[in-house]
């Protein structure tokens, strides 16, 4: 059964609270939860209350050569213990070394040596979480000449190597895709979705020279086809719509979800879906 | 790469080669406008006193000498807090707004205390409790009119001018009803507040109180006391 779901940013938390507006899920960021009190958990756990959660880090850092960061993730915990979300992710990047935190997702060259240094730190990230990650696909606005493999073959050898399951952020694709010089619908082909168990579809800007993942506009149909190509080999899979920066009113994202639940009927209707 | 983002120094990240340049500019921008998104939000009022240009001036000073080192952002204005005097040196309140909107942003999220309310005062053996702070409950001691420029800069209203306070202010700010909240207290109660901690009951601050002011003074001071912080929601109980 594919689930349809928002990225619930906080304008949006009274149209749920209220049972306004139905949701199969919600996912929120992790880290704007991870406090010791105060009014964001009393929202979360509200929002908790109304639809299941999935909960969506930043700042795991899988790909940080100093080590995982085990008091981040402990907190993690805690609060995974409060929610039961349905699902807990992060991203396939760095974002850390001691003494200085990018707080922004920083990209990794694929090659043997990384897969062994991020597998161990999802491995101990499950081991201290109780449960699986998932790990999304980032916008890249670089590679690496060092790269070994593909990102798609890094990411089915890391879920292989530790359990782990996948968010694929079809927006991702597509950004990395133009910025890299790369064909989308080739990296969808090879991607391992039956680890995929979550689906993330966003907008992007144009920047300079690149695109630029800015979750600020609607889906694009370059989008829209590639995750209707990627949903004709899903399984049972949790589709949402990401937005983060100029939130449209709540109608504007439930018509973006009427038309993936669209675009996820046609693909089953290809005959090959979920 | 870490490099390349604290300096912006093209040196550091030459390997990469010409074409990598659009894709290192958008890391750059995305670390820096991050970072100066964060102190934005989390300094309100102080930015509308020095002014955006001067404040943002400031914050990307700020940002090159001290790079973020937590995992949540939110540890971040912490650090700028305690520069804001040294990167406005000539502004005679502009560190103490930042002080304080700091002590605000961290009440808002500090642990979860029930506060001490006047239907539980029959309900206490008076002799044992300790009383402690309230969710986010903390003393500033000002030198300077902050507290009131915040005020006034909060309800969009002219500020008034700055000046050195004649003796030191105290600032009580705490978390009541979801909010941050703030008042300014006199001395007595600011020392009141700094001391208490569950090892030391009320009975013992009281005994405090009667040795500077005489018992019955003392009794109708720390009477009132406890009715205004429960009308506050200003502290809880530690132990009883």
């Amino acid at each position: 059964m594919t689930l349809f779901g928002l990225g619930l940013r906080k304008p949006h938390y009274e149209d749920v609270l209220s049972g306004n507006v139905q949701l199969d899920f919600a996912e929120l960021i992790s880290e704007n939860f991870m406090f010791p009190g105060g009014r964001p958990l009393a929202d979360l756990l509200a929002v908790r209350e109304k639809c299941p959660v999935a909960l969506h880090g930043v700042s795991m850092s899988v790909g940080s050569v100093s080590g995982l960061d085990r008091d981040y993730v402990q907190r993690l915990r805690a609060l995974v213990d409060v929610i039961d979300p349905l699902f807990v992710s992060d991203h396939l990047c760095w974002t850390r070394v001691p003494g200085f935190s990018s707080h922004d997702l920083l990209p990794l060259p694929y090659t043997q040596e990384v897969l062994d240094i991020v597998s161990n730190h999802v491995h101990a990230a499950q081991d201290i979480l109780g449960r699986q990650i998932l790990l999304e696909n980032p916008s890249a606005y670089l590679g690496f000449t060092e790269s070994e493999m593909p990102e798609w073959d890094f990411l089915s050898k890391l879920c292989a190597q530790t359990g782990c399951g996948l968010l694929l952020d079809v927006n991702n694709v597509y950004v990395s895709a133009r910025n890299l010089g790369f064909d989308p619908a080739d990296y969808i082909a090879h991607f391992p979705m039956a680890d995929v168990r979550q689906i993330h579809i966003a907008g992007h800007s144009q920047g300079q020279d690149v695109l630029v993942d800015t979750h600020d506009q609607p889906v694009c149909d370059a989008v829209w086809d590639l995750f209707e190509t990627a949903m004709t080999r899903a399984g049972p899979v949790a589709v949402m719509i990401e937005r983060d920066n100029n939130i449209p009113p709540i109608g504007e994202l439930l018509d973006e979800l009427a038309m993936a639940r669209a675009r996820a009927d046609a693909a089953a209707k290809r005959g090959l879906g979920h | 790469m870490r490099g390349w983002l604290e300096t912006g120094n093209p040196d550091y990240v030459a390997d990469f080669g010409d074409a990598a340049q659009p894709g290192l500019n958008v890391y750059l921008n995305n670390y820096r406008t991050q970072l100066l998104d964060c102190l934005d939000h989390a300094f309100p009022h102080t930015r509308t006193w020095l002014g955006s240009d001067r404040f943002h001036a400031g914050a990307r000073c700020h940002i090159m000498a001290q790079p973020p080192v937590a995992w949540t952002l939110d540890a971040y204005p912490a650090s700028f807090a305690a520069e804001v005097g040294t990167l406005f040196p000539n502004d005679l309140v502009a560190h103490e707004l930042a002080e304080l909107e700091l002590a605000l942003s961290d009440a808002q999220t500090a642990a979860d205390r029930l506060p001490l309310s006047r239907e539980m005062f029959t309900h206490l053996d008076w002799e044992q409790v300790s009383l402690t702070h309230a969710s986010g409950g903390q003393v500033l001691r000002h030198t300077s009119n902050a507290a009131k420029i915040w005020s006034a800069l909060s309800r969009a209203e002219i500020p008034p001018v700055p000046k050195t306070a004649e003796v030191p202010i105290d600032i009580l700010v705490w978390r009541s009803d979801w909010a941050p909240c703030f008042r300014i207290v006199d001395a007595d109660e600011a020392e009141i507040f700094m001391q208490m901690n569950p090892a030391l009951r009320f009975v013992d601050i009281c005994a405090q109180l009667a040795q500077k002011h005489g018992e019955e003074v003392s009794i109708a001071r720390a009477g009132l006391l406890l009715a205004r912080w429960a009308d506050d929601e200003a502290v809880s109980v530690a132990a009883t």
